[in-house]
């Protein structure tokens, strides 16, 4: 059959359906008007017969419910205008207790039951009986229908129409024999029919097409919202309600969690409920049925119970109390063992939300913490890497929810299950979630204070010193690649520690990771490395006393040789340049330390200065390159007061050979000048050697003239004189240091 | 001959020579030094950039930085400074160089798009030129980083770059000390390390920079230091001879 044909037939038997009532409305009307009790009741019947088509969907059928009774209360309906009659005695002279009795004399069982329910409305508002025994009756009578549309359109009416005469606490039906466990039993037991008529739609006709069955219950799913109102009874519903709830096993999940779920956790109760009834609550998830959508149960419990733990400080001895995050956390367990096929993302999801509400509820609890990433590990355990980009996702959210709460980072540091979790990850976020830890290091602007965690943080952020196996070179692209090794060489200053011994760990811990780093890494994980070294010898050299105490591990001497070990690493790279600069950088001596302090730094200084002159010699062929390192070769050895005679005259002739030797003439001229300084140091005694200036001086004037020759053969101008200019600054500059001791030999050689 | 040495530095480091401040104002009657300024503006440092912004409308705000050594030897600029400079406040920023990194570069340019750069020896980026001089109103500044003036941040030798240069001011850097000098009748200014990163020409290194305010024929260094984890301002007035070079 077409479904235009069946929609179309629909429609009809509707509009059959409805005028039936308006025919049947207008003669109970009447009778009503003239309080004929007989005839309303004939009418009535008839009326509400209509219910008993089944030829309609649940949305046409709803439409003609609305009728007769309406969800909404609204406005007067046909049911309103009867029970309105009922009510008045006087008008059709009958009691009530009667009434009950003769409206089962009706034909038909839908009909009968429905002005039972009627009638029983009006019984419990005249207390002539007991409201728990009326309301007790008209439940269990109405299980005599059983088609499940039927069915819960009556269940559903007698929902409404008991809604206000439950014997709640503090109601007028409230009375020594009706407890309010009485209105529970009743709304619970209702629920409880509505659903197994629920499921029974769901089993019913195999021959019906499926997607039109669930778009059926999808209609149906507002009626039920409307029962859900009823269960708003007492605070001390929620335990044997919820128990009842996780015994419906139909429940489904698309109802559960857009219908039920809402209301029992997030409208029904107050959160303390919840809290002291945990355990009834807890034990019954693990039975429901696995396609209960029981993750996004118990975050939302979570989430709430969370919100309702930040609430206020007075709450929280009720948590302890009961012992929350144990009773979660087993539950949780549980769940994840009996629903074996749960997809891992939902096993994590439920671990965030473990997680979240220990940090909101047991900040200082760590430990717990710790065991959660230990469940989520131990999850994880037979899968290498995740795949799923969600799991990875709520992984990730896992692991960034302790660096957001605790401020410090070293206190997840201390998490041991932390850097097990992030192994899990595939490479892609393990790499950006080091560099979450990174920059949650420095916005924090905490301190990683020893050895042993800065050994667990570079086991976390291990996928950014290291390749990492299943890396391949080319995915990566320079930009990023750059940042993230520019966000390793920033944590390293924040590696540190007062003590120059832990320090002195801290720095061998650095260089044990970042020497794995490659030769792509060590250029930007050298230098930090090479300067935090660096600082610490200066405050070795500036303690004074035990500098050079035998038993003291730290010594300015043995961070010399590591810092030797360590640029040396980068020649290997190749990056001459920077090995040079940070060979310079560790000869050169701090201000204000004489040689005479330290013994061991002659020695030093001259095998920095002697590795940096073989890169020099051998790596440093670019001709602009050659003109920066000698400047600052000689700048630093200009500098460099810690050298004996002998000593310094291998390293000055070798500075001014170089200088002579480079490109460009007026490099060459402006290096020599420059090497004058080198025999002529102002500050410092002995090194007054009037006679080599001066030979430097000369030498570059040389160059300076041949340069100029060069110039004007080459391109037939004699070109600038800047450089004259300059040796002859250089001449005066130095006559004014030693008061013309330097001789009139300049004046022989005119520009 | 003799270069007048000016220096706005009241610190009481180890080997600086610059502790006190020298006023030889024979020759150049319009210079001057102000340094109860610094106190009084300790306070208010923050609003001064504003305060100089809303002020005279002519005048133009030069920010000189520089030796930042991001991330070798500091991992960022102090959070202070960073506050303290905001965009859309500066018109130019001269920077002596080693930023060093790319980030850092970016993040000057975010302050202000009239950068102007010279190459330190750790700069990744190899096209910065060695010097560079730029005219902003009256005056013409020089920039260079300083590693290739032997001795490294000796005044005579600086002083001849400047003329070399042909600059009023020259703005150099390397030594991570803050200086200020009048050398005849221009300015040498060494802005110090913006991160206070380690040297081996400077002790205890302060974070600072320098903010000049270009009016007409005067110029006022303002030099931000960051001493125990305070904000100082020092002010410095410098005014340039009509007679000198336009």
């Amino acid at each position: 059959m077409m479904i235009s044909d069946a929609m179309e037939d629909e429609e009809k038997w509707l509009a059959e359906g409805i005028a039936g009532i308006q025919h049947n409305a207008f003669y109970m009307h009447r009778a009503l008007d003239s309080n004929n009790l007989r005839e309303a009741l004939k009418y009535s019947a008839q009326l509400l017969s209509e219910l008993r088509t089944s030829r309609l969907s649940p949305h046409k059928y709803y439409e003609l419910c609305n009728l007769l009774f309406n969800f909404n209360m609204r406005a007067f309906d046909e049911l309103r205008k009867l029970e309105i009659f009922f009510k008045e005695e006087e008008r059709h002279g009958c009691s009530v207790v009667d009434l009950y009795e003769l409206v089962q004399h009706a034909g038909n069982i839908l009909p009968r039951l429905y002005l039972l329910c009627t009638v029983g409305s009006v019984y419990i508002k005249s207390k002539e009986a007991p409201a728990k025994d009326v309301l007790k009756d008209l439940v269990e009578m109405c299980r005599g229908v059983q088609h499940p549309i039927r069915g819960l359109f009556l269940r559903s009416y007698l929902a409404q129409i008991s809604r206000d005469k439950l014997p709640d606490i503090g109601s007028e039906y409230e009375g020594d024999d009706d407890t309010v466990m009485d209105a529970v039993e009743f709304v619970l037991q209702n629920f409880s029919e509505m659903n197994k008529l629920w499921v029974r739609m769901e089993h019913q006709g195999p021959a019906r097409v499926r997607d039109k069955m669930e778009k059926e219950r999808n209609e149906l799913r507002d009626l039920v919202i409307q029962h859900l109102d009823l269960v708003r009874v007492d605070g001390l519903v929620v335990g044997k309600n919820l128990h009842v709830l996780s015994q419906i096993e139909g429940i489904d999940l698309d109802l559960y969690k857009e219908t039920v779920l809402p209301r029992v956790l997030e409208q029904v109760f107050p959160d303390e409920y919840h809290l002291q009834t945990l355990e009834t609550l807890l034990g019954a998830c693990p039975q429901l049925q696995p396609t209960v959508d029981i993750k996004t149960v118990l975050s939302q419990l979570m989430e709430r119970l969370s919100s309702y733990a930040a609430s206020s400080p007075e709450v929280l001895p009720e948590f302890l109390q009961v012992e929350a995050f144990a009773k979660l956390s087993s539950a949780i367990g549980k769940v994840i063992e009996t629903q074996g096929d749960m997809p891992i993302v939902g096993a994590i999801t439920l671990y965030v939300s473990l997680l979240t509400f220990t940090l909101r509820v047991h900040p200082e609890r760590l430990d717990y913490v710790d065991q959660v990433l230990g469940l989520c590990v131990k999850k994880l355990a037979n899968k290498p890497k995740l795949e799923d980009s969600r799991a990875t996702k709520q992984v990730v959210a896992l692991l960034s929810a302790p660096l957001e709460k605790y401020s410090d980072i070293v206190t997840s540091l201390t998490l041991s299950n932390y850097p097990r979790v992030m192994d899990h990850l595939d490479n892609g976020t393990n790499k950006i979630m080091a560099v979450v830890i990174i920059q949650s290091i420095m916005t924090n602007h905490a301190y990683v204070s020893s050895a042993d965690k800065v050994e667990v943080l570079f086991e976390l952020i291990k996928g950014l010193i290291k390749d990492l196996e299943g890396d391949s070179e080319d995915e990566l692209d320079e930009e990023d690649f750059n940042e993230e090794q520019n966000s390793v060489s920033r944590v390293i200053h924040v590696l540190y520690n007062d003590d120059p011994e832990e320090m002195l760990k801290i720095i061998c811990t650095v260089r044990k990771h970042i020497m794995t780093g490659g030769p792509r890494r060590l250029p930007f994980t050298i230098p930090p490395l090479v300067f935090s070294a660096l600082k610490l010898v200066r405050r070795l050299q500036n303690q004074d006393g035990d500098v050079s105490g035998e038993e003291n591990p730290a010594t300015p001497r043995k961070i010399f040789q590591l810092l030797n070990q360590i640029i040396e690493a980068l020649s290997y790279v190749p990056s001459p340049e920077l090995a040079l600069r940070l060979y310079l950088q560790c000869a050169e001596p701090a201000p204000g330390v004489e040689a005479a302090n330290d013994c061991d730094l002659e020695p030093v200084a001259y095998e920095f200065f002697t590795q940096a002159f073989v890169l020099y010699e051998e790596e440093i062929a670019d001709s602009k390159a050659q003109v920066t390192a000698i400047h600052l070769i000689i700048g630093t050895l200009q500098r460099t007061n810690v050298f004996g005679v002998e000593n310094r005259d291998t390293l000055t002739h070798k500075a001014t050979g170089y200088s002579a030797k480079l490109l460009k003439k007026p490099d060459q001229c402006r290096a020599v000048y420059a090497c004058s300084h080198l025999f002529w140091v102002d500050d410092h005694d002995g090194i007054k050697d009037g006679e080599r200036v001066l030979l430097c001086l000369k030498r570059s004037l040389r160059i300076a003239n041949a340069a100029q020759q060069m110039a004007s053969v080459a391109r037939g101008s004699s070109g600038p004189v800047t450089l004259f200019v300059e040796i002859l600054n250089k001449y005066i500059q130095f006559q004014k240091q030693k008061g013309g001791a330097m001789g009139e030999k300049f004046d022989t050689i005119k520009v | 001959m003799a270069p007048k040495r000016m220096s706005a530095r009241r610190k009481k480091s180890s080997s600086s020579s610059a502790t006190t401040v020298t006023l030889v104002d024979q020759e150049l009657p319009t210079s001057e030094v102000e340094t109860g300024a610094g106190l009084k503006l300790e306070e208010t440092e923050t609003e001064l950039l504003g305060q100089l912004i809303v002020g005279v409308g002519k005048m133009v705000l030069v920010l000189a930085i520089g030796d930042l050594h991001v991330p070798h030897r500091a991992p960022d600029l102090p959070a202070k400074f960073k506050s303290m400079l905001v965009p859309g406040k500066i018109q130019h920023i001269i920077c002596t160089g080693n930023l060093c990194i790319k980030e850092v570069h970016d993040y000057l340019k975010s302050l202000c798009p009239s950068l102007h750069i010279t190459r330190g020896e750790y700069d990744e980026d190899s096209r910065y030129p060695e010097t560079k001089t730029l005219t902003i109103g009256q005056f013409k500044l020089g920039l260079c980083h300083g590693h290739q003036v032997v001795p490294w941040g000796d005044l005579d030798s600086l002083a001849m770059l400047q003329r070399q240069l042909d600059v009023d001011i020259l703005v150099s850097g390397h030594t991570h000390q803050f200086k200020a000098y009048k050398h005849e009748a221009g300015v040498v200014i060494n802005p110090g390390s913006a991160t206070g990163a380690y040297s081996s020409i400077t002790y205890d290194v302060n974070p600072s920079f320098v903010l000049m305010d270009i009016d007409g024929l005067r110029v006022v260094v303002y030099v931000y230091e960051l001493i125990d984890g305070e904000v100082k301002v020092d002010k410095i007035d410098f005014k340039k001879t009509s007679t000198a070079t336009i």
